[in-house]
């Protein structure tokens, strides 16, 4: 019976969300939605209406709902990643690298790999390579697969010898801080006689020092 | 503003000299941006030799060729630029250029623009004031800190918050940078981002905290954060163990926005 209450009550969270009027009901929903415990059944339900609030066009819902995709954690991964692939909206698709980097599983790699990977024209894109850049970190420094880690260690030691933005460059030397294995002390080693920015410089060498 | 996209493509020092030297406006506009952006400093005297152009004027009379190459002229930070600098404060029908001139002796920080920048001051002419109190707090010229204080009632709230930063960075008082703080919420966005930069420019902690506590956005938030960094690691006048807990401090900050959009 419980069961049955919980299903029927997470039916209507979810409804009451899909007409919420202002954004700070639809906050409150999600943020109920998703410290409920739930059953396995409606989980993708909350996932699908979260991603949907990703589109909400008050910034105080997508971040809410970004939280809410982070607490879900591994069973939000597969879904935001069919939902960047199917979107060609690049506000929804930065909320998306966010969830996935903050999440930081080995399934978002090549995603995460790709948004580094790419210059974009737009600057005010610049935010979401870094954002990626921090994902490459936590999915490098908690995955199992030694591939995954090369992989990861490969494209921030790229991002920190070939990218002009220094967020982004100082993003890559935080993450390979956090992966800390050889090679990405290695390449945080060699990147101190190239970096040119003071403020990069600086976190290089604080780095090192933690390491 | 910055040229959105070339009229011909420009590879090279020597094309960028060139086209600056030919006879198409856009192109030589865009020649002195691009030497400018990529620090050529063979280029000093001919960028110094474009703040003297007559050919491009608008029909207002400004001079867009010679604000261009005075921005390039700050972005390259030669002092062998300063004197014709100077010369340009003299300008009379550009405003524009007369700040361009400014922000560009700021950033070279040579203390012979002093005598250049009081004489604006004490002008009857209209003057950029944000660019010259800025100036002034730039280069550290105290002996107008009465003048200035008189900017606090000034009708630009702009204004007010340059001549704040001025008297913060003189007697480092917290109610100046209160003033500034103050616009960080304000409901003009413009102003909102002009007080972040204000802030920016303060290489101390206090003005780090507020920048992490506004409401402006956060890639604004990080860059300001990097010009105090930038500040602190350049000051060689306050105690080093300050300086390694400012330092320690904003790298924090850094890297705690690092993963926001």
């Amino acid at each position: 019976m419980n069961a049955f209450n919980n299903d029927l009550d997470t039916a209507w969270l979810i409804q009451q969300l899909r007409r919420a009027s202002t954004p700070v009901d639809a906050v409150q929903l999600i943020q109920a939605l998703t410290t409920k415990k739930t059953t396995v059944g409606d989980g993708e339900e909350i996932i699908a209406v979260l991603i949907e609030m990703l589109s909400h066009h008050h910034p105080s819902v997508p971040a809410a709902a970004v939280e809410g995709l982070v607490q879900l954690g591994l069973d939000s991964v597969e879904p935001l990643i069919a939902a960047y692939h199917a979107s060609v909206d690049h506000g929804l698709q930065a909320y998306i690298v966010q969830a996935l980097a903050k999440i930081g599983d080995s399934k978002a790699l090549d995603l995460l790999l790709e948004v580094v990977g790419v210059e974009v024209a737009n600057h005010c894109q610049g935010n979401v390579r870094r954002v990626a850049a921090r994902g490459l970190g936590r999915i490098g420094s908690t995955a199992n697969d030694p591939e995954v880690v090369k992989g990861a260690i490969a494209k921030l030691t790229w991002t920190l010898q070939k990218t002009e933005d220094w967020a982004l460059r100082y993003a890559a030397v935080v993450s390979l801080q956090e992966i800390a294995t050889l090679d990405a002390i290695a390449t945080l080693q060699a990147a101190l006689a190239q970096e040119q920015d003071s403020v990069v410089q600086v976190r290089l060498k604080t780095a090192l020092s933690e390491l | 503003m910055t040229a959105t996209s070339p009229p011909e493509s420009i590879l090279s020092p020597k094309a960028a000299v060139a086209a600056l030297l030919g006879d198409d406006n856009q192109l030589r506009y865009y020649a002195a941006w691009w030497l400018g952006k990529h620090q050529v400093h063979e280029a000093c005297e001919v960028l110094c030799s474009a703040l003297k152009d007559e050919l491009y004027r608008t029909e207002q009379g400004g001079y867009p060729l010679r604000r261009q190459a005075a921005r390039a002229l700050g972005q390259l930070k030669n002092t062998q630029a300063v004197p014709a600098l100077l010369q340009v404060l003299n300008c009379k029908e550009d405003l524009r250029l007369r700040e361009a001139a400014i922000q560009a002796l700021a950033a070279i920080g040579d203390s012979r623009a002093v005598e250049g920048l009081l004489e604006l001051l004490e002008s009857q002419q209209e003057q950029p004031l944000e660019a010259l109190i800025e100036a002034l707090g730039t280069l550290q010229v105290w002996s107008v800190h009465q003048q200035i204080e008189v900017f606090l009632a000034h009708g630009s709230e702009r204004v007010q918050c340059a001549a704040a930063r001025y008297l913060y960075l003189f007697s480092q008082e917290p109610r100046y940078i209160e003033r500034i703080v103050k616009n960080l919420t304000h409901e003009n966005m413009y102003l909102r981002w002009s007080a972040a930069f204000d802030l920016g420019s303060i290489g101390h902690l206090e003005a780090a905290q507020a920048i992490i506590n506004a409401k402006v956005g956060n890639s604004l938030k990080l860059l300001n954060l990097k010009r105090i960094l930038e500040a602190v690691l350049g000051s060689d006048r306050s105690n080093q163990q300050d300086n390694e807990k400012t330092t320690r401090l904003l790298l924090s900050a850094i890297d705690d926005l690092l993963i926001q959009l």
